[in-house]
């Protein structure tokens, strides 16, 4: 039986939508275009939750050092 | 002093498909069942739950480098021991 690693489930993520939950009480979400080995993470059409307030953005470079947890296939709810 | 050999003294691998309640810097708290690990115990969980509020995340990656604690076979709370 293949067990599947971390890194590995993020990677057959890209080109999907993720929906990220920070260290604090922000979470994203968005279209996976890369990632690398700290986490660090491109996304594309992203919603941006922030204490109730949400954001639109195109494109962003989102910093792996705060990334607590990663639905893929998630959405915000 | 020796070169410690570099293996990880948590040993994960017997926790596998079991479910494990883990505690993240900044307060965040799930339970989920283990599917996977790795070095940096980055983790995959499956079924996960969001506490305290019970909410559904599904299937999920935990970044290891934040992660406090975990706890296998469950949590009980007890009375303050230090009042």
């Amino acid at each position: 039986m293949t067990t599947i690693l971390p890194l590995g489930l993020l990677d057959k993520a890209i080109s999907s939508r993720v929906w990220i939950l920070m260290k604090d009480d922000r979470e994203f979400e968005g279209t996976l275009r890369g990632f690398d080995d700290f986490f660090n993470m491109v996304l594309e059409n992203v919603i941006e939750l922030d204490g109730g307030k949400k954001n639109k953005l195109e494109s962003i470079l989102l910093n792996g050092t705060q990334i607590c947890l990663i639905v893929p296939g998630g959405e915000i709810s | 002093m020796n070169q410690l050999p570099k293996e990880s003294i948590i040993k994960l691998q017997s926790h596998i498909n079991k479910e494990v309640v883990i505690q993240f810097q900044g307060g965040r708290q799930v339970k989920g069942t283990l599917l996977s690990f790795d070095n940096q115990l980055n983790l995959v969980l499956d079924e996960v739950r969001e506490l305290p509020s019970q909410r559904i995340l599904g299937l999920v990656i935990c970044r290891g480098a934040l992660i406090n604690s975990f706890a296998i076979d469950g949590m009980v709370e007890i009375e303050n021991p230090y009042i």
